[in-house]
């Protein structure tokens, strides 16, 4: 049994509940064939990059899970076969550090100005993802690991403190574009 | 998973230039191994104006990091949280 993590792209044209359900009927899906759910990570809707079948829109969704091989092809069929799913990425699951289930920073949608940003400002710079673990947030996350928790909310915010120490040596790469 | 070693420097030149100036690949200067591809923000500023991924001697990135990278960047693009190239919505 591995640990994947699955994000897909469900179709604008729709309301929370016919959301809920599609997700659920994943979940179902990887549950029905020995599969764990280990965290649900929900990102709503989202401006694409590109047109997808001529939506600029897009309802994100990540699921981190445990199965085996079965549980993979059936997913994949899955979406292939049903209308709402637009976009789909399986991969193996990775994290920085690995004892944390969590995934990376979550950017929400486009479209709409996240006030978490305000914060991010006030944190102290951090060097690096991993002294996160340091921190007093991450109790929250030894307490998902142990047990699965559906919507991980948290995880947004806990991890955008990190993009203060990535967003550093940007003004550094500037000057040191132009060609030697 | 092969133990990756952080802050190989990078290699002389012969010929022209001097021994590159030290530009430290800032995911290992952070220790930093996996790079997610969900995070539009970080990859965003290694692609350039037209959605083209920098080349390594311009982002200053090590080998083992630029390769992942660019896997993160390719997924990204897939998933469309980044752009293939730069021009779409006319």
């Amino acid at each position: 049994m591995r640990i994947y993590e699955s994000t897909f792209i469900l179709s604008p044209q729709a309301d929370d509940v016919a959301f809920d359900q599609q997700i659920k009927a994943v979940i179902d899906l990887i549950e029905r064939n020995d599969g764990k759910t280990i965290q649900e990570d929900r990102w709503g809707i989202r401006r694409l990059a590109y047109p997808i079948k001529k939506f600029t829109q897009g309802y994100y969704t990540r699921l981190v899970f445990e199965g085996n091989n079965k549980v993979l092809s059936e997913l994949e069929r899955f979406y292939k076969l049903e209308e709402p799913y637009i976009r789909y990425l399986t991969v193996l699951f990775e994290s920085d550090p690995k004892e944390r289930i969590l995934g990376d920073a979550v950017q929400s949608s486009d479209a709409t100005p996240v006030p978490n940003r305000t914060e991010k400002i006030e944190e102290p710079v951090s060097a690096s993802e991993t002294s996160e673990s340091s921190r007093p947030g991450n109790a929250e996350s030894a307490a998902e690991e142990t047990s699965p928790i559906p919507v991980a909310e948290e995880a947004k915010t806990e991890e955008l403190p990190a993009e203060t120490a990535e967003s550093e040596p940007e003004s550094n790469d500037e000057p040191e574009k132009t060609e030697e | 998973m092969y133990k990756k070693r952080f802050n190989k420097k990078p290699g002389e030149f012969k010929g022209a230039f001097k021994s590159r100036r030290r530009k430290v690949c800032r995911f290992c200067e952070d220790k930093i191994r996996y790079i997610g591809f969900h995070n539009d923000r970080l990859l965003r500023r290694f692609v350039n104006e037209r959605g083209k991924i920098v080349a390594r001697r311009v982002s200053g990135n090590c080998a083992f990091h630029q390769r992942r990278l660019t896997t993160a960047i390719k997924r990204a693009r897939h998933l469309a949280i980044m752009p293939y190239t730069s021009e779409y919505y006319r």
